[in-house]
C-alpha cells in the first residue's frame, strides 16, 4: 500500500497500531509480539525502501508543501475565497 | 474516481472543526469515491449492529481494523489542509468495502442478503455504464447536502484557474 501512492503510509498507522493493541490485549507474550512486529517491520521497509529509499527527502518535503505548507493554501478551507 | 482539478472553496473560509471541513471527505466519498447509491446501502448496511466503536472493542478483529482504518483514515484526510481533491478518499474506499461485504452477509434472512447483494450490483451497473457511455444517459446521482454543503461542486473557477497556475509542476493533482 505504502508504494502504491505517496500519501498513503500514514493511513496504515492507525490499523498497524490495533492490530498490535488487539494482539497485546489477546494475551500474548510480550516476546513473541515484538518479534513479530520486528519482523513484520524489517520485511515491510525492505519492501518499501525499493522506492522510499531515494525519495525519502523529497517525498517529505512534497507531503509537508502540499499538505500543510504554502502548497496547500490554494486548496485550503479555512481561505475566504476570492473569487 | 473524482476528476483532476481543485475543488471550490465555499464562500466563507471554514475553520477545522467546522461542519463544512469535518464533512468534507464524507461527501467526497458519496459523490467521487463511492457513488451516492452505495453510500445510501453502506449506510443501510453499517447503521445496524456493526457500529464502530462497537466493533472496535467487539469481538471480530476484522472488523476494528476496518473501523479503525476508515476513521483513522477520514480524521487524516480531514485535519489535513489540501483540500484538493475528492479522490483521495480512494484510501478508505477499501475497509468501507470490506465492512459493507461483511456487514451482508451477516443480513439475517437471505432475501435481504439478495436484496442488498442486487441493489449494490445495479448501483454498480449504472456508475460503469454513466461513467464509460456518458451518451447512454444514465445519470450519477450527486449529493446536496444541505446546511450549505453543497459549496463542494467540482468545477475550476476562474480564481482557482488563476491560483493553480502558480503552483509548481508536480503539485497535488499530477502526483499524490
Amino acid at each position: 500500500m505504502v508504494l502504491a501512492k505517496i500519501m498513503a503510509g500514514p493511513f496504515v498507522l492507525a490499523p498497524s497500531l490495533y492490530a498490535l493493541a488487539r494482539s497485546w490485549r489477546a494475551g500474548r507474550s510480550a516476546g513473541r509480539l515484538i518479534r513479530n512486529v520486528l519482523l513484520a517491520t524489517a520485511a515491510a521497509v525492505a519492501m518499501a525502501s525499493v522506492w522510499w529509499g531515494p525519495h525519502l527527502d523529497s517525498s517529505y518535503r512534497y507531503l509537508t508543501y502540499y499538505g500543510w505548507g504554502e502548497g496547500a493554501q490554494p486548496y485550503d478551507l479555512r481561505r475566504a475565497r476570492r473569487s | 474516481m473524482g476528476r483532476r482539478g481543485p475543488a471550490v472553496r465555499p464562500p466563507k473560509g471554514a475553520s477545522l472543526l467546522s461542519l463544512r471541513n469535518l464533512a468534507y471527505y464524507v461527501v467526497g466519498f458519496a459523490n467521487e469515491g463511492a457513488s451516492v447509491a452505495f453510500f445510501a446501502i453502506a449506510v443501510v448496511l453499517l447503521a445496524g449492529r456493526g457500529l464502530a466503536p462497537v466493533a472496535i472493542r467487539g469481538p471480530r478483529p476484522l472488523d476494528g481494523l476496518m473501523w479503525t482504518w476508515l476513521l483513522a483514515g477520514d480524521l487524516l484526510l480531514t485535519v489535513v489542509r489540501n483540500k484538493a481533491a475528492d479522490r483521495y478518499v480512494i484510501l478508505v474506499i477499501p475497509p468501507a468495502l470490506v465492512l459493507m461485504t461483511t456487514a451482508l452477509l451477516r443480513q439475517p434472512q437471505p432475501w435481504r442478503r439478495l436484496a442488498v447483494a442486487a441493489s449494490a450490483v445495479l448501483a454498480g451497473a449504472a456508475n460503469f455504464a454513466g461513467h464509460t457511455w456518458p451518451a447512454s444517459g444514465v445519470r450519477l446521482l450527486k449529493w446536496r447536502p444541505p446546511l450549505g454543503l453543497k459549496a463542494y461542486t467540482r468545477r475550476t473557477s476562474p480564481g482557482c484557474a488563476r491560483r493553480c497556475r502558480s503552483i509548481p509542476a508536480g503539485g497535488p493533482s499530477d502526483r499524490s
